[in-house]
């Protein structure tokens, strides 16, 4: 578990101000838009997208096929972000 | 709310107590039926059908052969429901099975006949049933068919109020509305046979048909889909009727002036649904829309504007939102200013709250609650306050309330678009209502400023199963509850730890004990700011206790049992 995974569990739960769920309950590898994961929906996508944008600068095109993938879960969210600053 | 007396001679006690020569009612072609002879129909119709017990699906062509129906279903112990529709494709949405119909039904089904002799033959009449139902199917508003059931004793009561306001004036009945309905079921069955009136035993359409045999005392059972196609005055103009009602929806004012014009009084139109049955009535000499509860009936207007009913008419008393806006006028009456559809916008999209409400109850793991909006954060959120059933409740011990709202929503994402689901979500064991006994959503929406148990302890949850749960959590020196006892010597007084025994308990499994009332209470030691403290909680259902233990390294601190 790094430091960025820590962080963005808890941003995902303050961003979408869910209730109910501690940051320390989320599996930096657990689904995130599954109905088995936190199923999130697409409102919840969107909101995650901009505030990761803001918070670390990266960005993030709609078109790119692989955004889908980067949002699976937040180790791989971490991943991305850690690829994209480091270019 | 005045109340109605209950009927001392019911509808069944009223059919098996005639005399046999009572005419019951006259067919269209003029045929007399007596008691005797419905009697004998439903002893005879009782043994063809045979099994005992179960459903009976009723369709009928006439209120002589329903008579005969709900004497079979006596006979036989069954419950009778009245279908609005006879088709096989209908029957079979409702799951109503081909050999469990009586009436009139295309090609299955028993049929009723009224036989000619002159009464039954049972040595003795069967036993007058304790409390009977009876159901009626109505289109939701979905346009599903929804089963509604209502003890027959409330109709019957519904009855006996229109019998004693309109007493004296008429000496038969007839209608151009079906008996298959509760409207037609109540005044042009049960209202004459409990009067002990003639009634017309079909429905009528045209008006020759609807007057043929009456005497001007009649009473018009109709409908605004009769009453906006009334015949010409030479057809007409022979015909009399004393009292003229209209009911199952709006009668437009120009009908109503036509209907005073022909027969030198409007009608007395009455506002009611299936579900609270009569509310209030008007009889329009003039533009004036205003309804008058019915003397029984008690109306008010809720938090959102909306009619709320409580009348001997619902079963249970009520009360029942109508789903109407209203308003008062200062002499009590009231106008209806069209639907309370509780339309909001929700993330720029029109969401209805009646709409997430209605699929939330749908929904197998949810027995209450309903939606609303919130505000967190500066945004307003679409939120729901939600009582589980028994499943939900099992799902949401082993799930968490997180995960739990999270499978809800996904459940349903098939009927409610993302901007229907709710973001927020409370799990509670009753819905709160407020000093007037009624449900507010502001007030419900203040549940959820509330600070959680769970989120002032953030307690380690060890183990957790409906409904047994070992939490571990730290005193913290910040809990509210230290400020105060004692200065200097901070502790958490019992009082507390009662108190978050029984949030912690509802937070975790939608349950509340009983009663606040405390027993075996022991306290062995106070907790102490900084303190790590486990917490046993366990609750049982079938005595609505909950029992409390707080322990600290294997040291007692306090037990108890609430409810």
């Amino acid at each position: 578990m790094t430091e960025l995974e820590t962080e963005l569990r808890a941003l995902i739960v303050e961003v979408l101000n869910l209730e109910d769920v501690t940051p320390e309950d989320i599996d930096p590898e657990e689904d995130l838009f599954s109905e088995d994961g936190l199923a999130l929906d697409s409102i919840d996508a969107l909101e995650i997208g901009v505030s990761i944008q803001k918070q670390y600068g990266v960005k993030l095109d709609s078109k790119d096929e692989k955004l889908a993938e980067y949002f699976k879960n937040i180790r791989s969210i971490a991943r991305m972000i850690d690829e994209r600053k480091g270019k | 709310m005045t109340a109605v007396p209950a009927s001392r001679t019911g509808l069944f006690a009223a059919l098996l107590g005639a005399e046999p020569v009572r005419v019951l009612c006259v067919t269209n072609g003029g045929r007399e039926i007596t008691a005797g002879q419905v009697r004998r129909a439903g002893q005879n119709l009782a043994k063809r059908i045979g099994a005992q017990g179960g459903t009976l699906y009723v369709f009928t062509p006439g209120v002589a052969e329903l008579a005969a129906a709900l004497l079979a279903s006596l006979i036989l112990g069954a419950k009778p429901v009245l279908l609005p529709q006879a088709g096989k494709a209908y029957c079979q949405s409702i799951s109503a099975p081909p050999e469990r119909c009586v009436g009139q039904f295309a090609g299955f089904g028993h049929a009723v006949e009224i036989s000619a002799q002159p009464d039954a033959d049972w040595s003795e009449p069967p036993a007058l049933p304790d409390a009977p139902m009876l159901g009626f199917y109505t289109s939701g508003s979905s346009g599903d068919a929804k089963l509604l059931e209502k003890p027959l004793d409330v109709l019957e009561a519904e009855a006996l109020y229109w019998t004693g306001r309109l007493a004296g004036q008429f000496s038969h009945v007839t209608g151009s509305v079906s008996h298959q309905h509760i409207y037609g079921f109540l005044f042009r069955f049960l209202l004459p046979v409990l009067s002990g009136t003639r009634a017309a035993n079909d429905l009528a359409l045209s008006w020759d048909g609807l007057f043929a045999g009456a005497p001007d005392d009649t009473l018009l059972v109709s409908s605004p889909a009769h009453l906006t196609r009334i015949a010409p005055d030479e057809v007409i103009g022979d015909y009399a009727a004393s009292v003229i009602l209209s009911s199952g929806g709006p009668l437009p004012l120009e009908a109503a002036l036509e209907v005073n014009r022909i027969f030198g009084k409007p009608p007395i139109e009455i506002l009611g649904s299936t579900e609270t049955g009569g509310i209030a009535w008007r009889q329009r000499f003039e533009d004036d829309p205003a309804w008058r509860a019915l003397e029984a009936v008690a109306v008010d207007i809720d938090s959102e504007g909306a009619l709320t009913v409580r009348s001997p008419f619902i079963p249970g008393g009520g009360p029942v939102q109508t789903g109407d806006v209203a308003e008062f006028l200062p002499d009590g009456r009231f106008i209806l200013k069209g639907r309370a559809d509780l339309v909001v916008k929700v993330e720029g999209k029109r969401v209805s709250l009646t709409r997430v409400t209605d699929t939330l109850l749908a929904h197998d793991w949810i027995e209450d609650g309903l939606a609303l909006i919130t505000e967190t954060g500066g945004r307003e959120r679409l939120s729901a306050v939600l009582v589980p059933t028994e499943a939900g409740r099992a799902q949401l011990a082993q799930l968490g309330s997180f995960r739990f709202s999270r499978q809800l929503a996904a459940s349903l994402a098939s009927t409610l678009e993302p901007a229907e689901t709710p973001k927020r979500w409370r799990f509670v064991a009753g819905i709160p209502v407020n000093a007037q006994s009624k449900r507010s959503r502001p007030d419900l929406a203040r549940l959820f400023e509330a600070d959680r148990m769970l989120d002032l302890l953030k307690p380690q949850i060890e183990a957790n199963d409906a409904f047994d749960a070992k939490l571990g959590f730290i005193a913290h020196a910040d809990l509210p509850w230290f400020r105060g006892h004692f200065p200097g010597t901070p502790i958490l007084p019992g009082l507390a730890q009662v108190h978050i025994a029984e949030r912690l308990a509802e937070e975790l499994w939608a349950v509340r004990p009983d009663s606040h009332n405390v027993s075996r209470l022991k306290f062995n030691r106070v907790i102490q700011p900084g303190e790590t403290v486990q917490l046993s909680l366990s609750f049982r259902q079938d005595t609505g206790k909950l029992t409390f233990k707080y322990t600290s390294a294997d040291e007692q601190i306090s037990s108890g049992t609430i409810g």
